[in-house]
This record gives C-alpha cells, sequence and structure tokens, in this order.
C-alpha cells in the first residue's frame, strides 16, 4: 500500500507539464529510431545522453527511458510491414507478423501488438512498483562480496550471452573493465594507463565511449544503406477477428508473465523473452501449424514479453545498480552522468526521482498505444524517410554531444577514437554492447573486490563463508547454462524458421 | 603457402596489444602493505584483467586460424571505402575547424561535403540542407539547451 501511494505521488511528478513533455519526446524520438533504419535503441539511446546535461536528473531519465521503451514499440512497425526488424527483440515478429501483412491484415498484426506491448510494459510497471521496493531493501545488507558476486554476475551474463561468439563476448567484456581502468586508482591515486595525456588522468568519460562505439561506429557501418522503402498500402482494421480473440488475449497474458520474469534476470533480453512465448505459445495452439503463417498469437505474445522484459529490466537497474541490457547500461551511465548512484539506496535517498521515473513509464506507454493506434500510418511513412538524408545531421548531434561534456575537442577526437574502434570491433564481430556494462561497473567491481579481500584472511574463499554471494554465484553458472541452452535453440529457430532480413543495429 | 586473413592478422594484432598492456599493469604495485597487512594494489585488478584478456584473445586467434578464412575484409573496398574515407575526414575536418570558423560556419561545411560529395546530392540541394541543419542545431544546441557551442568572432 505505501508503494502505491509513492507510486502515486511519482505521478504528480512524472504528469507534472514539463515531465510530461520530456516523456512525450523520449517515446517519439524512440519510436523513430525504431522505424528509422540504421540506429538502434542503444546508439539512440547513447547518442543523445549529451542533449540531457542540461537537464535536471529527474527529465534527463525520463527522457532516455522514453527512448528505450519507444523504440520497443517502433521496432515492431519494420517487423511487420517490411520483415526487418527495428531490433532483435523484434525479430520474432517478423515470423507471424509479416505473413499477416502480406494477407492484407498488418493492421490487425500492429494493433495486437500495440496493444501487447501496452499489457506487457503495464505488468513490468505493477512488478516495479510492488517488487523493486522489497528486492532494494533485501539488498540494503548487501556487503561488498554480495555486491562483487552480483555485478560480476551481471557482467559475465551479458557477455556471455550478447553475440556469436563466448570469447568474443567475453573479450567486449573485459575490455570495457580495462577502459574503466585508465585514469587516477582510486585508493593510492597512481595514474594507470593515461599513457602521459593530462586528458586520462580524470579517467574516460563514459558519453565518449558511448557515442564513439556505440553511435558512431553504428552510422558508419550503416553508410552503404539505402532504405528507401515504401509502404503504400493504408493500415486499417487493426482488431482481430472475433474467433482470434481469446488466444490473443492469453498469449498477450502469458508473453507479459513471461517477459517480468526473465526480464528481471540480468542478460536474458527481451529478445530471449520473445523467444520463449513464441515457442510456449505455438507449443500450446490447438494447430502448431499456422505459425509461421500469420497466427495471431505469434505476434500477441512476443510483442506481450519484449515490452515486459524490457520494463521488468528496470528492477535490477533500480534495486541492485546491474543492468539487465544493453540499453539499460547506456540508462546507467545516464544515472552516473547526473550525480544518481542506482542501487537499494536510490529508493531511500531519492525516492521522488525514482517514483517518477517509475510513474513516467506509465504516462509512456499510453502515449505510446495512442500513437501506434491512432497514428500508425503516420509511423508507416517516415520508415521512408531516406537514412543518406538522417545520417550526416545525426553525426553532427554526436561531434556535439562528445564536445559538450567539457567544451574541448579533444573530446571530440578520443570519441573519434573509439567509433573507429568501435567500427572495427563490429566488422570482427566482437559485440560492442558488453562494453558499455563493463565499463560503468568496472571501478565498482574493482572497488568491492578490494574491499572483500581486505575483509577476508583466506583470499576468495571469504564467498564460501557468505551464503547470498554464494548464492549469487552459483545462480550466475545456472542461468548462463540455461540460457547458451535458449540461445543454441534461439538460433536453429532462426536458420530454419525465419526469412527474416535481419541486419539489426543491437550494439 | 596461404596468406592469414585480415581477420587472423587482426586477431593477432589484438593479443600483441593487450600483451603489452599487461606488461604495463605488471609496473604498477600488485599488493600494497596497509596496517600491518596487505592488501591489492593499484595493480592487482589490471594485472588480472589483462591476463585473462590475453588469455581469451589467444584463444580468439586460434579459433580465427582454425576458421581458415582468407578474404574477410576490416574495412569495405572500392566506392564504400571511398565514402567512409570522406565521411570519417569531413567529421575530422569539422573537428579542425569548429574552433575558428565558429560551429555553425564548420557544420555547414562538413554537412555540404557529406551530402554532396558522400551522397552524390546535387550542390544546391545539399547547400540548403546543410545550412538549414547548422543553424537548426545551433539555435536548438545554444540557444535551447546552453551548449557553449564554438563560435567565430561573429558570434556564430
Amino acid at each position: 500500500m505505501e508503494n502505491l501511494i509513492l507510486f502515486l505521488q511519482g505521478m504528480q511528478t512524472a504528469f507534472a507539464p514539463m515531465n510530461l513533455l520530456f516523456v512525450l519526446v523520449g517515446v517519439t524520438i524512440g519510436m523513430l529510431i525504431g522505424v528509422l533504419p540504421g540506429i538502434g535503441p542503444v546508439a539512440g539511446a547513447a547518442l543523445l545522453i549529451p542533449v540531457t546535461y542540461g537537464l535536471d536528473p529527474t527529465a534527463a531519465i525520463i527522457l532516455l527511458a522514453g527512448i528505450y521503451y519507444g523504440s520497443m514499440y517502433g521496432g515492431t512497425i519494420t517487423s511487420v510491414l517490411l520483415n526487418i526488424p527495428g531490433d532483435s527483440a523484434s525479430v520474432i515478429t517478423t515470423m507471424d507478423g509479416h505473413p499477416l501483412a502480406k494477407q492484407g491484415r498488418a493492421g490487425v498484426a500492429l494493433g495486437v501488438a500495440a496493444l501487447g506491448s501496452f499489457v506487457g510494459s503495464t505488468l513490468a510497471l505493477l512488478a516495479l512498483v510492488f517488487i523493486a521496493p522489497a528486492l532494494a531493501g533485501v539488498a540494503l545488507d548487501f556487503g561488498p562480496p554480495e555486491y562483487f558476486a552480483a555485478m560480476l554476475t551481471g557482467m559475465l551474463l551479458i557477455g556471455a550471452l550478447i553475440g556469436k561468439s563466448l570469447v568474443k563476448g567475453l573479450i567486449s567484456t573485459f575490455l570495457g573493465m580495462a577502459l574503466a581502468m585508465v585514469g587516477m586508482e582510486p585508493t593510492m591515486g597512481v595514474a594507470r594507463f593515461n599513457f602521459g595525456f593530462s586528458e586520462l588522468l580524470g579517467g574516460i568519460n563514459f558519453v565518449l565511449i558511448a557515442v564513439g562505439i556505440f553511435g558512431l561506429s553504428q552510422i558508419l557501418l550503416n553508410l552503404d544503406t539505402k532504405a528507401i522503402v515504401t509502404v503504400n498500402e493504408r493500415i486499417t482494421g487493426m482488431r482481430p477477428r472475433r474467433a482470434e480473440l481469446r488466444g490473443t488475449t492469453t498469449a498477450t497474458l502469458r508473453g507479459s508473465i513471461i517477459g517480468v520474469v526473465l526480464g528481471v534476470i540480468p542478460a536474458i533480453s527481451a529478445a530471449v523473452a520473445s523467444l520463449v512465448s513464441y515457442a510456449t505459445e505455438k507449443r500450446l495452439a490447438k494447430d502448431p501449424t499456422r505459425f509461421g503463417r500469420g497466427a495471431v498469437e505469434g505476434v500477441a505474445g512476443p510483442e506481450s514479453a519484449n515490452n515486459a522484459a524490457a520494463g521488468a529490466s528496470m528492477i535490477p537497474l533500480l534495486t541492485l545498480g546491474i543492468p539487465g541490457s544493453p540499453t539499460t547500461a547506456i540508462l546507467l551511465g545516464a544515472f552516473m552522468i547526473h550525480g544518481l548512484t542506482p542501487g537499494p539506496t536510490l529508493f531511500t535517498d531519492e525516492p521522488e526521482f525514482v517514483w517518477a521515473v517509475i510513474a513516467s513509464l506509465l504516462a509512456g506507454n499510453v502515449i505510446l498505444l495512442i500513437f501506434n493506434i491512432k497514428l500508425i500510418n503516420l509511423w508507416a511513412k517516415l520508415i521512408q524517410l531516406p537514412y543518406p538524408l538522417l545520417y550526416p545531421a545525426i553525426l553532427a548531434i554526436a561531434v556535439i554531444g562528445a564536445y559538450s561534456i567539457n567544451y574541448s575537442m579533444s573530446d571530440v577526437v578520443i570519441t573519434l577514437v573509439f567509433a573507429a574502434v568501435g567500427y572495427v570491433m563490429r566488422q570482427l564481430d566482437f559485440p560492442v554492447a558488453p562494453i558499455a556494462l563493463s565499463f560503468v561497473l568496472g571501478g565498482n567491481i574493482e572497488w568491492t573486490l578490494v574491499q572483500t579481500l581486505a575483509m577476508s584472511n583466506d583470499g576468495l574463499l571469504i564467498f564460501l563463508g557468505r551464503p547470498i554471494a554464494l548464492g549469487i554465484l552459483i545462480a550466475c553458472v545456472a542461468i548462463a547454462v540455461i540460457a547458451m541452452a535458449v540461445r543454441l535453440y534461439m538460433r536453429f529457430v532462426r536458420g530454419k524458421g525465419s526469412d527474416a532480413n535481419v541486419s539489426t543495429p543491437v550494439g | 603457402m596461404r596468406k592469414p586473413g585480415s581477420t587472423v592478422v587482426a586477431s593477432g594484432g589484438i593479443v600483441v596489444m593487450f600483451a603489452a598492456l599487461l606488461v604495463v599493469a605488471l609496473g604498477y604495485p600488485y599488493m600494497v602493505e596497509a596496517r600491518g597487512s596487505s592488501r591489492p594494489g593499484p595493480g592487482f585488478f589490471p594485472v588480472w584483467i589483462l591476463g585473462i584478456l590475453v588469455a581469451l584473445s589467444i584463444v580468439n586467434l586460434v579459433q580465427e586460424i582454425r576458421k581458415r578464412v582468407t578474404e574477410t575484409r576490416i574495412l569495405p573496398s572500392g566506392q564504400s571505402l571511398l565514402k567512409l574515407v570522406k565521411v570519417f575526414g569531413s567529421v575530422v575536418l569539422f573537428v579542425a575547424l569548429a574552433p575558428f570558423a565558429g560551429f555553425t560556419i564548420a557544420c555547414a561545411l562538413f554537412l555540404f561535403l557529406i551530402y554532396c560529395f558522400a551522397n552524390g546530392f546535387g550542390w544546391l540541394r545539399s547547400a540548403g540542407l546543410s545550412v538549414g541543419i547548422s543553424i537548426a542545431l545551433f539555435v536548438l544546441f545554444r540557444t535551447l539547451l546552453g551548449v557553449q557551442l564554438p563560435v567565430n568572432a561573429l558570434g556564430w
């Protein structure tokens, strides 16, 4: 009950005209990122962090969170209309969404997806309201060993599970940690890895890495994208048939629950949640052969699941300071830039902020539902915007963003170096998303490890006497095994079932 | 004898880079004495992280060699490479020019070069887009968001 009161108070802040405007701007940009080619949610959020410098932390995070879930909605539109997923979470939607569009039922696919996304997000919001504060309460008792175990778990899971290769994922993860070591060491004040450059004494700013590795390198990779497509058909008739209503409703509810449960676990991305939901619907269907040929449940379930997972991934972020996905890692970086430390104390130290951000998710989802039902034809038209017209302006914004950190062109040069690094890494099939997560957590992981070892007379054996920390590490191994099995299955399904033209910018 | 692919060469380079950084890390104190007991020093964490990176990058190199791929390119070729160079070069020019010419002129030139020479738009269209976007960005960031963009003697 107390949580509900706090949530209602948060609504007062979130629904203040200026904050509501930032929600509107955030979800609109997010939708644009979702429907336009070449920029994924990670790159989009990274590029726009600098725009939030002048804003107060609440408005800044509301704006960036809006971009996050706005892009989840937007990615669906290209999946259905063009068979091109806007982000990795929408890959599964192509399997039945596009066949529905080819049958002249694009409106139904998009309507069901919008409503499912709304239900999934709302369920995740309820989980945030009722579970997150309790989890934060438990985490208040965490000491350095528990924090170290939790952060290491989140980081390694993302490193191991994102990308095509385990080794490359782990290299990206540890590279992020290595980058976090640049600058003054906190305990003795020793300068590390600055190679004589005074600009690096204070460490590398997260925004330079985010804009360079995620934003600019993504743009450089997509330079040859033409993406001038035409969507001639006007989208109408967004309701499913009467016979499909029951299946759609149950698929939506099941997908939402699957998404929330899986979304809480770091590294179990929205894409995995949507896959599990799809597999569940297919298994429970009376006639599974309909799947892949335009089954409405094949859109409703996965879309509910991926939005629920995206919302639920805010739970570990807000309660433990551990991002569950690449985009929430960018959000974590933004928190830190605005002087906020996500974790259990956030609920006690900054209740007005945290509840306003949570309440803003509700406002954003209502706006997105309206956008996706009432303005769907407008978004469909925007798909036709040519990429060559857009990317130069985005490049200019990226340069301004890097410059505006310290009003220094040397920061822009560092960003360009990271853009080149990101470009080469992507060409060599290294996933870049783990870098963001391990970079933002790197300093804290080192600090908690040093504290843990200082507490211990037996080195790392201290973990054997700390049941929570040990439990987290064991859970890490168990989740990794299960998730890798799911990933193998996902690869099998993609290879076998989808002819989707997947060129997904997932970082 | 078959030449190694560019991915193998790059993977070998990654091993060398991490090994060099590990050598640097070994120069920092690994353990330090504090209040009668030893605790991890500034070199402890870097040595472990870079040691793991060296090990992982060697495994990666072995995997790349085993793939026996020789044709993979890290950089594109032909027109795509030319476009990449033009775009990246325009950004570098923007960075070099902005402190002297001011944001608006540097940005307009940077955008014009990309639209006209990298994307092949007509010069009139490119000029219109470049000037319009750079003025819009100047107003958005400097006037509305308060970002102190570099300006020339005329204030823009």
